[in-house]
């Protein structure tokens, strides 16, 4: 009717449609972030792990010589500690002499079949003969792998590194007496490391194998590793178990509408560490699975840093 | 160059990126209804609550892309 009158139904218009975009804009970039971050999950809940290999000497003794400190790096075969050899050097001394013993008796024996081969007593006679130097034979042979035994055993009193390494948390001390087969130093295998994050099994869909990974550890926030995904385990620990085999579940009646994923350990195997960062068992780790490219503040700030002392 | 996930941390207590992203855009949205007050563009917002409510969320999705680390990832 009046001109002010639909001026103003515009400028109402004008301020809904306003309104409502700005809402439609905030629903439309809240969708976006959910999934991108439903597509590049990360989680805060990883640790850096290594095989730990438990050394344990294959005979028992005194310990007589410790010969690494802790935390120090060994090489496969290097020397760890040694046994007193005296028992076992007697029991080789004793399988030589035995040796020497059947060896003799062997001689003796053949020598006999010899001579009666030559002269004309009878085949039964023979035989018999015959027999007692196969024996003696034989005897030679379990004489010489007793020999062989007792020079392991002399050598297995010097325990090696078996595998590249790092000797943690060493307790050993000279005068302790190390029973055969009982763990007496751990060694972190060298070339073992490895991060493993627990995500939750609502991320896993989006994970697969080979994919890559970004790794930052608590201590060098500014230096972030890179790796790969190499296994998704296959189960974890059941909740309701059962008491033993054949028993049926113990299942807990109590359900909440309030539950939590479950985490799920995902294996991500590093490349090259950058130079500077150690890797200790143990770590705090944050780990980005499919990682975005997105120049952050984070990674140009780390990019400045990095390049400072390079620069001067 | 792929980023490193990061978390933001205060003194030894860890905090999540988007709390620092929300914040920031918090202060984003403040500026800018502060112009918009002065300029006079303000006429043309029908719910300024709403508005704001929805403004707040966009600065932050913005702010938590461009600047934030680790806001995804």
């Amino acid at each position: 009717m009046s001109n002010p009158d639909a001026k103003q139904w515009i400028l109402d218009s004008v301020r809904v449609l306003v309104t409502l975009l700005m809402v439609a804009i905030a629903a439309g970039a809240v969708y976006w972030a959910w999934q991108q971050a439903k597509s590049h999950p990360w989680t805060r809940d990883a640790q850096v792990l290594a095989d730990v290999v438990h050394v344990a000497p294959r005979v028992g003794g005194q310990v007589t010589a410790v010969h690494v400190a802790d935390s120090q790096q060994v090489t496969k075969g290097d020397l760890l500690f040694e046994l007193d050899p005296t028992l076992y050097r007697q029991a080789l001394e004793q399988a030589e002499a035995d040796l020497a013993l059947r060896r003799a008796e062997a001689a003796d024996a053949r020598e006999g079949t010899e001579r009666s081969s030559g002269g004309d007593l009878g085949n039964l006679d023979e035989e018999a003969k015959q027999a007692l130097a196969t024996a003696k034979a034989a005897a030679v042979v379990a004489a010489e792998i007793t020999l062989a035994t007792a020079r392991i055993r002399v050598d297995d009193t010097r325990v090696t590194a078996p595998v590249d390494g790092y000797v943690t948390n060493l307790q050993l001390k000279e005068g302790t007496y190390a029973t055969a087969g009982v763990p007496q130093i751990a060694l972190v295998a060298a070339d073992s490391f490895r991060v493993e994050a627990y995500f939750k099994e609502t991320d896993l869909p989006d994970i697969r194998i080979g994919d890559p990974a970004a790794v930052t550890l608590m201590g060098y926030p500014s230096e972030p590793l890179s790796g790969r995904v190499e296994s998704i385990a296959y189960g974890i620990e059941r909740r309701n178990p059962s008491a033993g085999p054949g028993d049926l579940a113990q299942v807990e009646p109590m359900f909440e509408w309030i539950r939590l994923a479950q985490r799920i350990p995902v294996r991500i195997r590093l490349d090259e560490p950058p130079a500077g960062v150690v890797l200790r068992v143990g770590y705090s780790a944050n780990v980005a699975v499919n990682p975005t490219a997105s120049a952050s503040l984070a990674v140009a700030t780390g990019a400045a840093r990095d390049a400072g002392p390079n620069s001067d | 160059m792929p980023s490193g996930p990061v978390e933001l941390s205060l003194n030894g207590v860890y905090y999540p990126p988007w709390l620092l992203a929300a914040l920031l855009g918090l202060i984003l949205a403040i500026v800018l209804v502060a112009l918009a007050n002065r300029t006079g563009l303000s006429r043309f917002v029908w719910h300024p609550p709403l508005f704001f409510t929805a403004l707040v969320i966009a600065c932050t999705v913005l702010v938590g892309t461009t600047l934030v680390p680790s806001f995804f990832g």
